[in-house]
């Protein structure tokens, strides 16, 4: 995996979602770029990226099956492994991530954005006060 | 009185919005929004999900 110069952010969230939501662009197989995703959820409770299999198809990913079974709340399910170019941020500021490992679902209800790689590279604040997220680029 | 839009019926839905948040297109799949939203030049429509407060996904 490999990224861009890592840039500071300051995301805002809506009062109507109740958690904390950053924007993300996806790249396809053969590189074409998605449309904004504005409300992806940042969750430090997931490992990784995760993205819903629906989502990994559309954009021909190619799925390697997992060995073992992840755990979520609702239970033990299969999963795979895909890999994927991504953009953080907007308005002309963001970040390029390629070639990240990232998880895909079947039953994911959400795109959840999780430690890797994220938060290993960022120190990050949520204050749900204020409903905003602070990127902190780590040293 | 300001009027509070009902997203109840839209909860977990995936929608295409114009800049000025115009619904453009919804479903409940996540791939279908997405690919409708190839259809329009890059910048020009986002994508969000609706979801109501206190939504638990794990």
């Amino acid at each position: 995996m490999i990224h861009s110069i890592l840039l500071k952010f300051n995301f805002t969230y809506d009062d109507r979602f109740g958690v904390p939501l950053i924007p993300i662009t996806f790249f396809n197989k053969g590189g074409v770029r998605t449309q904004l995703l504005n409300n992806a959820i940042l969750d430090s409770g997931a490992y990784e990226i995760t993205i819903p299999k629906a989502l990994a198809d559309m954009l021909e990913l190619e799925l390697r099956p997992r060995s073992n079974l992840v755990h979520t709340a609702g239970g033990l399910i299969e999963a795979y492994t895909a890999t994927i170019s991504l953009k953080l941020g907007r308005g002309g500021r963001f970040v390029h991530y390629a070639k990240v490992d990232i998880c895909v679902i079947k039953q994911c209800p959400a795109v959840l954005i999780g430690i890797h790689p994220i938060f290993e590279d960022y120190n990050v604040t949520i204050l749900a006060h204020e409903r905003k997220s602070v990127l902190d680029p780590r040293e | 009185m300001k009027k509070i839009k009902n997203h109840k019926k839209d909860d977990g839905k995936w929608v295409l919005l114009t800049k000025k948040k115009k619904v453009l297109y919804i479903s409940d799949n996540i791939a279908d929004v997405f690919r409708k939203g190839q259809e329009y030049p890059y910048g020009e429509v986002i994508i969000e999900q609706r979801f109501k407060p206190g939504t638990c996904f794990f």
